[in-house]
């Protein structure tokens, strides 16, 4: 017995036109009136879901109990928006009908009276008119007009029918004909196409269909003028190619690798999909010098295999290699973990002048690669420890040709000591202008043994003499037995149980982000106005779309691995001991965070910095989210963290975007200056323009550090000031163990002058020897 | 170098130089620099005085120079942010540990 038949007098279910039954949807219908509406300017989706209530209203009336078929919806559709006034409406819904009608008809074979009618019109006008159209073909010739090349395309990438396609196809080919257009490309007359699948309702054939491009004009764009939406590209013919490249990727990684509501929600801005032109790599990665040493440069599809170095200018050059090998396969930071404690195997013996020379080589090795991908540096993050962490302690060192050596790192100490004390000699003196070192950034770890060695008070004063003089300096505090290996803007992976097991093979400590999702918090709080279980809600929400990208990126990835040594990825598949280069169950998926600060403004009036209940909301919603990425990572088996989002563009874009979107409510708290000099506060952080004082800063900040696992960094911004070394590190000290903050900074400013080559601190407009008055020039 | 030749230099590079000499009180050469979008007057004695490089950097007027501090993790060029980044670089409030110091005072545009 059927349920349906015995139930009250509704319309639950429908026969489609191959006589199935399917569950009645009063959307759909509210979705093909919309769309009749959209065609002739419509644009009220309430309207049409008033409508489609009526229809169901009316049908419930005519059909109660039965089963209408498709058709005779369709016919109280009509009807149903003629009697309520919309004519026009009608009128479109009719003529959508008829050309899908058409459509199904020739599928069918049966095709109706018009289209043979079209179809020998067209095909009469080829005979008479010999045409003598020619293409200019992306392939880089000029070929003959042939219309069955439409059809073939069609049917290979749009999977249309045959028939189908050759109707398309015919009647492109009259519309070229009719507008006597001089000179034909490939992507015009797909475009043509395009135009037509739309107007038979083919959206489906069209999405596949599309042409992804960029236009003449951005195309000049790029080529002659800077890129401004990332810092680390230089403006050259390499920088342009991998605009160029970005941008068709972008559009690709849109249309095919997420669906359409996760591309949406980025479009939108409420999420932002970090790096899109590199969809098909992983995010970032932390290696192990280990890896090199043992096993050497064996690079799948490489022209030569390397053993491994015996020689620390060997080993050097292998790193540096390596690096940028995996730069071509991820898209941003290439970290190293305790680079000073494992060369040290390779150190034994050597001068200090040595040292020092090895040292410079490594910083310049790394600064000057500026000729890599892109024109791009290559992001490069070297962890440096004073002591030997406690994890490599007892390990068994590699030495070189990639033999043990039999002692253990903690036998090391005293040559990885001078290797950390010779790299910051480096970073002190600067480049060849005296000015900082861009890349590699030094991450020094502060665990609770730094303090053990009474001689850690000198080295600390060298790292914190760098930190004042050039910035360099990274202090990343691993209290109590956390440990971690640092790269990118701030990310960090913090060692896990399994991770501290595999530290007795250390080449296996390879860990990798596979993307970077970033959340528009101001956003969330502009939609819950003010409503604080909607504010939560939304968080979830807005959480739940970007595990959903994270998950289609992944899928996407694995697919390419699979591909294995054949594939794209072949290098990160390589497997010199036992498993995969790329460790995909330990690969991280990074839900960042941006705009904190407005977001607690908007919803309580307060920034973070003014109100300790603006505060405490700020530190509910990301406990509320960190919570809420322990549960998805339990539900998908995936690590999801959350992470201090760099935000160098994103910061730029959601302020932007929600200016658009949310004019009065972004205008109340968005930071900087209007028009378009606008921005929202980075991550977590407080207010930048606030006189808060560094250490106060520092502790509020790091409130929020244990809760972001990923990675948390607090600015001080230094500007032309340059604090005494010894105050400086008190302030270390006082950090490390008065505070949670997990890492911080200091960033001094400097101008360099090109003309006399003088360097000096603070931003100047104008170098002031340069621009000094001499005798008998005079200038405005 | 000589007046002449400066010159030619000038008459050589149009996309980067426009320049007319001039008379009255004080003869010599006044040169609009392309690129920083600036004038200069050079006396014919300062001219003979100084060398070619010398005379040209003069066009710059000390503009010729980079701007370097951290964007976000790391340290780039400031004339290659976008302009929110430049927004917060203006507003940023610097501090040398000690007590809390003033604004910048440089254009960022």
């Amino acid at each position: 017995m059927k349920a349906k038949e015995t139930m009250d007098n509704c319309v639950y279910f429908v026969k489609k036109r191959d006589g199935t039954e399917v569950p009645f949807e009063k959307s759909k219908i509210a979705q093909a009136i919309f769309k009749a509406a959209q065609s002739i300017g419509g644009q009220d989706k309430y309207l049409a879901e008033d409508l489609a209530e009526a229809v169901t209203l009316y049908l419930n009336k005519e059909f109660a109990g039965k089963v209408p078929t498709v058709e005779e919806i369709q016919d109280i559709v009509e009807s149903v928006l003629m009697k309520t006034g919309h004519a026009k409406t009608a009128k479109a819904y009719i003529l959508y009908r008829e050309k899908r009608t058409r459509i199904r008809k020739l599928r069918q074979g049966v095709p109706s009276e018009d289209i043979v009618e079209e179809l020998t019109e067209i095909s009469s006008i080829k005979e008479s008119t010999d045409l003598s159209l020619f293409v200019r073909t992306s392939g880089e010739n000029i070929l003959s007009w042939e219309r069955e090349k439409i059809v073939d395309s069609l049917v290979k990438e749009s999977e249309l029918d045959l028939k189908v396609a050759q109707l398309i196809a015919l009647e492109v080919e009259k519309e070229i004909l009719s507008s006597k257009v001089k000179n034909l490309t490939a992507p015009l007359i797909r475009e043509l196409v395009n135009a037509k699948l739309i107007e038979h309702g083919l959206e489906t054939a069209r999405r596949k269909y599309t042409r992804l491009g960029i236009p003449a004009y951005d195309v000049r764009q790029i080529i002659l003028f800077p890129n401004k939406e990332n810092a680390n590209i230089p403006h050259n013919p390499e920088a342009t190619n991998l605009t160029l490249a970005e941008q068709i990727k972008k559009e690709f990684a849109l249309l095919e690798v997420f669906s359409p509501e996760v591309s949406d929600a980025h479009l939108r801005g409420d999420i932002h999909l970090h790096d899109l032109g590199f969809v098909d790599r992983p995010y970032c990665c932390g290696q192990s010098l280990e890896y090199v040493k043992k096993f050497g440069l064996h690079l799948p599809n490489a022209l030569s295999i390397a053993k491994p170095a015996k020689h620390p200018e060997t080993l050097l050059a292998h790193m540096v290699k390596f690096s940028a090998a995996l730069q071509g396969h991820f898209n941003g930071a290439i970290g190293w973990d305790a680079v000073n404690v494992f060369f040290a195997p390779f150190l034994v013996g050597i001068s200090d002048r040595e040292m020092k020379q090895l040292a410079q080589m490594l910083i310049y090795e790394y600064s000057q690669q500026a000729v890599a991908r892109g024109g791009q540096a290559i992001f490069s993050d070297i962890n440096l420890y004073w002591e030997v962490p406690d994890h490599f302690l007892k390990v068994s060192a590699i030495g070189p040709g990639g033999i043990e050596t039999g002692k253990t790192y903690g036998e090391y100490r005293n040559e990885a000591q001078r290797f950390a004390t010779a790299l910051f000699e480096v970073y002190l003196d600067g480049d060849g202008m005296g000015r900082p070192f861009f890349f590699p950034k030094p991450l020094l770890h502060i665990t609770n043994r730094f303090f053990e060695d009474p001689r850690y008070e000198g080295f600390l004063e060298l790292a914190s003499l760098v930190a004042a003089e050039k910035g360099n300096t990274y202090f990343v505090f691993d209290r109590d037995n956390t440990a971690r290996v640092s790269e990118c803007c701030r990310l960090s992976f913090k060692l896990e149980a399994s991770d501290l097991e595999d530290a007795k093979s250390p080449w296996k400590m390879r860990f990798s982000a596979l993307q970077n999702v970033t959340l528009n918090l101001p956003r969330i709080a502009y939609l819950a106005d003010h409503d604080n279980a909607k504010l939560f809600e939304l968080l979830d929400k807005f959480l739940a779309i970007s595990v959903q990208a994270h998950s289609e990126k992944r899928k996407f990835i694995e697919q390419i691995l699979d591909s294995g040594f054949h594939g794209p990825l072949a290098l990160l598949t390589m497997n010199l001991d036992g498993e995969q280069y790329l460790r995909m169950h330990r690969v991280t998926h990074l839900i960042g965070l941006l705009g904190l600060n407005e977001m607690v403004q908007y919803h309580t009036g307060h920034q973070l910095h003014e109100s300790e209940d603006a505060f405490k909301l700020g530190l509910k919603v990301i406990a509320h989210l960190k919570l809420a990425c322990d549960k998805a990572a339990e539900e998908k088996g995936l690590k999801f963290v959350l992470e201090q989002t760099p935000a160098e563009s994103t910061a730029y874009r959601f302020a932007r975007l929600d200016l658009q979107q949310y004019p009065k409510e972004t205008n109340s708290v968005v930071k900087g200056d209007f028009p378009d000099m606008v921005y929202y506060t980075n991550s977590t952080y407080l207010n930048v323009s606030e006189g808060i004082s560094p250490v106060e800063r520092v502790r509020k900040e790091g409130i929020f550090h244990p809760l972001i696992e990923a990675g948390a960094l607090t600015h001080v911004w230094l500007g032309e000031s340059r604090p005494d070394e010894r105050s400086l590190t008190n302030f270390v000290q006082k950090v490390f163990s008065l505070t949670k903050n997990a890492q911080i900074a200091f960033s001094p400013e400097f101008t360099s002058c090109l003309d006399c080559g003088k360097v000096y601190r603070g931003l100047h407009d104008v170098c002031p020897v340069c621009s000094r008055a001499v005798s008998g020039i005079t200038g405005k | 170098m000589e007046r002449q030749e400066f010159i030619e230099y000038l008459s050589q590079h149009p996309a980067l130089y426009a320049f007319e000499e001039k008379g009255g009180e004080e003869r010599g050469i006044m040169v609009t620099d392309n690129v920083y979008n600036t004038t200069t007057f050079f006396a014919d004695r300062a001219i003979k005085e100084h060398a070619l490089s010398f005379l040209l950097k003069r066009t710059h007027h000390g503009k010729n120079v980079e701007q370097i501090t951290r964007v976000t993790g790391y340290f780039s060029k400031v004339n290659a942010w976008n302009k929110g980044k430049k927004a917060e670089l203006k507003d940023r409030f610097r501090s040398d540990l000690e007590g809390i110091q003033k604004k910048v005072s440089a254009t960022v545009e």
